[in-house]
């Protein structure tokens, strides 16, 4: 019997999943319909000229009014132009497991010359693809008969599906749409409550028969693209799910919700007897309250281990024995626990020193990124600590391993954190780190050969959320494999390059700096003329590709951090060889609001060496595409800055640098 | 991949839940655990196998199960992923019997896992369905250095063959290893060592069983002959009497190739029907055809197009080696590889032009053991065409018995008829002809047809500025690889691609007028684009030009970065020659430029001349690779030359402006 379960905590799943996957279901027609002469006569989609295949239309007509099961009714009609649309469309796998089942699948094909062609049913055939334990996922299988460039296919299949909680209708797939339509029935009795992303059909109202219309016309395909938002952001799509209760407005919603928030940190992080000793005795002599919370953050990274990690030390099958902890006390006894129970030990600590440390929850930026404009919080779903300060909120992450003091996950920046409060609703944007202090500073000491050969040292050294990321790729590898992964690093840039002698340091403290450094030789790295050697300074952006090389562009641009990096490259030069016409490359450029670029190059007194610096600083930020033209022009420019040529005369005299 | 099926893929190949509760590994597995490595067996090896046991219980009626127990310790942190164990069957004709597997912590602890922790998948790459399976078991998640894991796994199988192939050697070094065969009496058997020196089995009470001696991994280095040349097996055919009850179920055996070709071939000529609807499709291709060679080329053709779709049904009987009629290809307009050469087949029988199925495997042309007839050495089927004496093309070739005839692969559509995919040529292939078949080979690749004939004409600004049209020929195989680049890509996908790889040499290049024509039926292509690029050369003070008159296709890496190397290394042969003219700025004389390059090896040849006159530089360059095996000993010559080759590409020429004058030393920054 239907009832509104507990909001599973599949909806982050639904909505990554169906992005993730082709967007494969269209709704029912209940008769066939011939190929018509302007089908008959098209040789190019009108939606997006040059597919392969365009979709005329697909539909899914949703009747979820049983209360038993969802049966959905799936129609595809398609348009083939060429051999890549024939490859795409000639056949079709339909999942199904046990919550679900796949009938009455058939399809015709409209061939050029007139005929139809209709599919046997009984070439359909039942595929198992996974089977696992009590786990069965399984397909319908078909492949269409008849189909060539020039023809229509059409496809329809129903789909019953138990106890559905929430409906995704996504409308952009891989090839281009004239029409995706949905129509929906719902359960009565429940409420709806919707989100919807860039969705440009007209607002869904239920007509005369008790349904919902959602239709989306001119969908051209997804593409994907460089320095894109992750697609659960660009493309079109809804999300409804069935809510018990609409009485109460957005704002009380939230007002409740945070007031649950906050009875489970009341009851979650209550710092009972131990917990509460442990906190004085970490702040004895703390002067301020951010001295106190440093300490207990100090402590939780480095005392209390993230059981969900390779450093933590648990095999698989250790870490599926652990009990789980049930109070901050046996987070602080076993001295491991899980994420959100660290956030939960630092809560109760900090609050046992009269420290307002809130729970708060907040969204991933890589995903669908919640709002507090909807009523579900459990888009919701990571744990973090909120304490009040006078200008906001300072938001901590000491159950996410290797975050400095002060810094959250890449993801969780710039997002909606929904805050803990006994009365109010409470939400504030997550800050994002300065790009300053995520950097990585990268220091050679070279010497060029009179042969063009390139060798030295390099030291390179990671903060803020460069050092979380590099120590995250790092972590739990042994020192051979974290060996290649800076062999590998060096290679993407330099392919030659011959790296020996890799140490790492600080890869598996929560709070020490990370550093790497490494022996470099790259052989032929100069050109040698008869009497010259050509070389470019930026040795680690010598031959990268550009970051933008299409002249169009779809999607926005999105920089998804805040970064600098520093290269500093020393190059003693080889004797007998001179600075010729030495110049500068351009050395302040604005990218606006994206970033910064500055080099700078000098000469070592005596002309033996030069010293090159390049900053590049880059900004999150999103750009729609109507500014892609600027976007790329500034990357070329920079593009060719880093390629900038210096030549060395054999015996010559150097004039210096100077800077144009 | 759907959200569910990605899910379930995630969780379960993370880590298996195993069984509760059952504390003791088998006798076996305990007694491999104890036993150590030896120090220098394989010095590089991250993970062993100590032991490893097939046995093959051969039942009266021809059902055989096999077992294979198998111990890997996991002697480094990064040897964790080979605590894995895996296993293939068909659903057919195949059940598991056994699927079990512990691991062995470094202080004697297992853990166990049952049958309902393994996974159960089907290969879903370019299959829409199939009856294979395979079982796997991932422990990896628990395996720790020093842990040992094993399993065993049993499958029964009543498959129709009375053959089975045993790979000898993997990824891993093997330390000790049993094959062993247990026959009913009055039963016999052949064995072949392929890639391995020949052993006799120690018989006893109707067993063989062989030990073989330790084996060391399977190499992986880059360009290095595939692995059915150096992959140690062992062939088993089983000699079955004639009364034995399975003598009914199981295939004859191939005693010689062709008894192969006679079994292949009724399966064949039963698919290859010409009922009316065949005879008046071959009537309506060939209207136009007025020569057997058109007749051929029209019909080819039309079986190109015929979609690819593979349904691998009933593989334990052999279904896996049956065309489906050809009147049903035909009316559904999709088979596999063999149902396509089927229905041509049976096409040019209904115009009097007969054809021979022919069985190759396709990927490596050195794959086919001689000595050991069986069908497990093929994975795709082709076609030989009786043609004309005069019929053009490289496939062509003499048999001398059924005269001239014309190998052709009807699944590949990229490639005209007269040309093969370039890893057919050379091959060793299965004619199917009955009696009169056999096994023959396939003509050599030609020198001459894979090349590429590039044309550049440019002109350079003192600023640096480039423009240049460039226009490409070309020929055979680079032919069919812009062919497969083009098709299988929108216009606007095709223009971008394009465009990147221009940049990667071209900084900030702009492409315009990208023209394509395709000359299938000659098997060439043609691109041709033009281009402009604001800071290509460099100005130093307005006073020298730096360039590179190797404008694009630069090669900047190799895939030879290693110091030794222990396969012999294989190239394919190709030619690329490029011819460049820039015109210089006005005031600028040429002041230095690349040196010529002649790098001439067994494998390769290549030359680059940068000469200059009248204000216009001239870049010509040419490489030559030949059909070589070069072997390990001569690695260094391979790396040199590749390192030769970088170094000639990236030089740069030097121009030096005549009257120098106040100029800006380099494009001004975009606003």
């Amino acid at each position: 019997m239907r009832h509104v379960r507990a909001q599973r905590p599949w909806l982050a799943f639904f909505i990554l999943g169906l992005l993730l996957s082709a967007p494969a279901m269209p709704g029912a027609a209940p008769t066939w319909t011939p190929l018509t002469p302007a089908e008959a006569a098209q040789t190019d989609s009108l939606v997006e000229p040059g597919a392969g295949a365009e979709i005329i239309s697909r539909r899914v007509s949703i009747d979820d009014s049983n209360g038993n099961y969802a049966e959905y009714q799936h129609y595809l009609r398609v348009k083939i132009f060429n051999a890549a649309g024939v490859e795409d469309f000639l056949s079709h796998k339909i999942e199904y497991d046990r919550t679900s089942s796949v009938t009455g699948i058939e399809a015709r094909t409209y061939k050029p010359d007139g005929t139809t062609v209709v599919l046997d049913k009984k070439s359909i055939l039942d595929q198992q693809i996974v089977r696992h334990d009590s786990t069965r996922i399984r397909a319908k299988v078909v492949a269409l008969p008849g189909v060539e460039p020039g023809c229509v296919i059409e496809l329809r299949w129903t789909e019953l599906r138990d106890d559905v909680q929430m409906i995704p209708m996504s409308f952009q797939g891989r090839h281009p749409a004239r029409s995706v339509h949905y129509d929906f029935r719902a359960y009565e009795g429940l409420g709806l409550e919707s989100i919807s992303v860039n969705y440009r059909g007209p607002v869904p109202k239920l007509d005369s028969r008790g349904r919902y219309q959602l239709e989306m016309t001119n969908i051209k395909a997804y593409k994907d693209e460089p320095f894109a938002p992750p697609d659960v952001q660009t493309k079109p799509w809804l999300l409804i799910w069935y809510s018990s209760d609409r009485s109460e407005t957005v704002e009380k919603y939230w007002q409740n919700y945070c007031r649950k928030l906050d009875e489970l940190r009341s009851d979650r992080a209550k710092p009972r007897g131990d917990v509460s000793d442990r906190a004085k005795t970490l702040a004895a002599g703390a002067g301020t309250e951010d001295e106190k919370l440093r300490r207990l953050y100090e402590f939780c990274v480095t005392k209390i281990k993230n059981q969900n990690y390779g450093y933590a030390g648990f095999t698989d099958e250790q870490r599926k024995n652990l009990k789980a902890n049930q109070t901050p006390s046996d987070t602080l006894k076993h001295a491991r626990g899980t994420r959100t129970d660290i956030n939960y030990l630092f809560i109760a600590l900090a609050r046992a020193l009269n420290i307002d440390a809130r729970l708060a929850l907040v969204g991933d930026r890589d995903s669908f990124v919640p709002s507090v404009k909807y009523r579900h919080g459990l888009l919701f779903r990571e744990t973090i600590v909120a304490i009040p300060r006078e200008a906001g909120w300072l938001f901590l992450d000491p159950g996410s391993i290797f975050l400095p003091y002060g810094l959250l996950a890449p993801d969780n920046e710039g997002v909606t954190a929904v805050i803990s409060d006994p009365k109010q609703a409470r939400h504030a944007v997550t800050p994002m780190t300065s790009p300053e202090t995520s950097a990585k500073h990268r220091r050679a000491n070279l010497a060029l050969s009179a042969d063009g050969d390139l060798s030295g040292t390099v030291e390179v050294h990671y903060t803020g959320l460069q050092a979380f990321a590099t120590k995250y790729d790092l972590e739990g590898e042994t020192a051979g494999l974290r060996e290649d992964y800076v062999r590998k690093e060096v290679a993407r840039d330099l392919p030659l390059a011959v790296v020996t002698d890799v140490t790492v340091a600080g890869a598996d403290s929560p709070t020490e700096p990370l550093k790497i450094s490494y022996r470099l030789r790259v052989p032929n790295y100069a050109d040698r003329t008869g009497q010259r050697l050509l070389f470019q300074p930026a040795v680690f952006q010598k031959g990268r590709a550009a970051y933008f090389t299409a002249e169009t562009r779809e999607n926005n641009i999105s920089f998804r951090n805040n970064l600098t990096i520093y290269d500093e490259m020393r190059i003693a030069l080889p004797s007998g060889f001179g600075l010729e016409e030495a110049v500068a490359p351009v050395p302040l450029f604005d990218l606006g609001p994206i970033g910064r670029y500055r080099t700078q190059i000098s000469v070592v007194a005596g002309k033996s060496s030069i010293i090159y610096q390049r900053e590049l600083t880059q900004r999150f930020i999103v750009v729609p595409p109507v500014h892609y033209t600027e976007v790329k022009r500034g990357f070329d420019f920079i593009h060719t800055q880093d390629n900038h040529t210096l030549s060395l005369l054999a015996s010559g005299e150097s004039p210096g640098v100077r800077t144009p | 991949m759907t959200t569910r099926l990605r899910l379930l893929l995630l969780a379960v190949l993370a880590a298996v839940a195993p069984l509760r509760a059952k504390p003791n590994a088998p006798d076996w597995l305990r007694k491999a655990a104890d036993t150590p490595v030896p120090a220098a067996f394989d010095a590089k090896a991250k993970a062993v196998v100590l032991h490893r046991e097939v046995v093959y219980e051969v039942r009266p009626d021809g059902v055989v199960v096999s077992t294979e127990r198998a111990a890997v310790r996991i002697l480094q942190p990064e040897g964790q992923k080979h605590a894995r164990a895996a296993a293939g069957f068909h659903l057919d004709t195949d059940k598991i019997r056994t699927a079990l597997a512990w691991l062995i912590s470094p202080a004697g602890d297992p853990i166990a896992y049952a049958r309902k922790d393994f996974v159960e998948l089907t290969p879903t790459n370019d299959t829409l369905f199939s009856d294979a399976r395979t079982l796997h078991l991932n422990a990896s998640g628990n395996a720790v250095a020093g842990a040992t894991f094993g399993y065993e796994i049993s499958v029964e199988s009543r498959a129709v063959f009375s053959q089975f192939i045993e790979q000898l050697q993997g990824p891993l070094p093997i330390l000790a290893q049993t094959i062993a065969v247990k026959l009913p009496g009055g039963w016999n058997l052949k064995s072949t060592f392929i890639n391995h020196p020949k052993l006799e089995p120690v018989v006893q009470g109707g067993v063989f069983t062989w030990h073989i001696p330790p084996r060391l991994a399977l190499p992986d280095e880059p360009f290095m002959p595939g692995n059915r040349r150096l992959t140690a097996l062992l062939g088993i055919d089983l000699l079955v009497p004639n009364a034995a009850a399975g003598a009914a179920r199981l295939l004859p055996r191939f005693a010689t190739w062709v008894d192969l070709s006679v079994y292949f071939s009724r399966l064949n000529d039963e698919a290859a029907v010409t009922d009316a609807a065949i005879v008046a499709k071959a009537a309506d291709l060939t209207k136009s055809a007025n020569t057997p060679g058109d007749v051929v080329r029209a019909l080819g053709r039309y079986a190109q197009k015929v979609n690819y779709i593979s349904i691998a049904a009933n593989l334990g009987r052999g279904g896996g080696y049956k065309p489906r009629p050809a009147p049903l290809t035909l009316q559904r307009n999709f088979g596999d590889c063999k149902d396509k050469a089927s229905l041509l087949r049976a096409l040019l029988r209904a115009k009097g032009i007969a054809a021979y199925p022919l069985s190759i495997y396709a990927g490596d042309n050195r794959a086919i053991w001689p000595e050991w007839p069986s069908p497990f050495q093929f994975n795709h089927a082709i076609i030989a065409i009786a043609v004309p004496a005069d019929f053009p093309g490289p496939a062509v070739f003499d048999h001398p018995k059924f005269g001239r005839l014309l190998a052709f692969d009807p699944t590949d559509e990229d490639i005209p008829l007269g040309e093969l995919p370039a890893s057919h040529y050379g091959s060793q292939v299965l004619l199917e002809a009955g009696a009169d078949g056999g096994l023959i080979e396939l003509p050599p690749h030609p020198a001459e047809a894979f090349a590429l004939r590039r044309t550049i004409t440019a002109k350079l600004a003192a600023t640096g500025a480039l423009t240049a049209r460039i226009a490409e020929q070309h020929h055979g195989h680079h032919a069919v690889a812009e062919r497969q680049d083009l098709k299988s890509r929108t216009p606007d996908q095709y223009q971008k691609m394009t465009a990147s790889w221009i940049s990667s040499g071209i900084r900030g290049a702009k492409i315009a007028n990208l023209r394509t024509e395709d000359r299938f039926e000659e098997n060439g292509f043609s691109l041709s684009l033009e281009l402009t690029a604001p800071a290509y050369g460099q100005s130093l003070r307005g006073k020298l030009l730096i360039f590179r008159p190797a404008l694009i296709g630069r090669r900047r890496t190799t895939a030879f970065t290693e110091t030794t190397r222990t396969q012999p290394i294989l190239f394919s042969p190709s030619r690329v020659d490029e011819t460049t003219t820039i015109e210089l700025p006005s005031n600028h004389i040429v002041d230095e430029l690349p040196a010529p390059v002649e790098l001439r090896t067994a494998f390769a040849r290549y030359t680059s001349r940068c000469t200059a006159a009248d204000g216009v530089l001239k870049f010509v360059r040419q490489i030559d690779y030949y059909a070589a095996e070069i072997p390990a000993s001569d690695y260094e010559t391979v790396r040199k030359f590749f390192e030769q080759v970088i170094k000639a590409e990236q030089a740069s020429a030097v121009l030096q402006r005549q009257a120098p004058q106040t100029a800006p030393a380099g494009p001004a920054a975009p606003p």
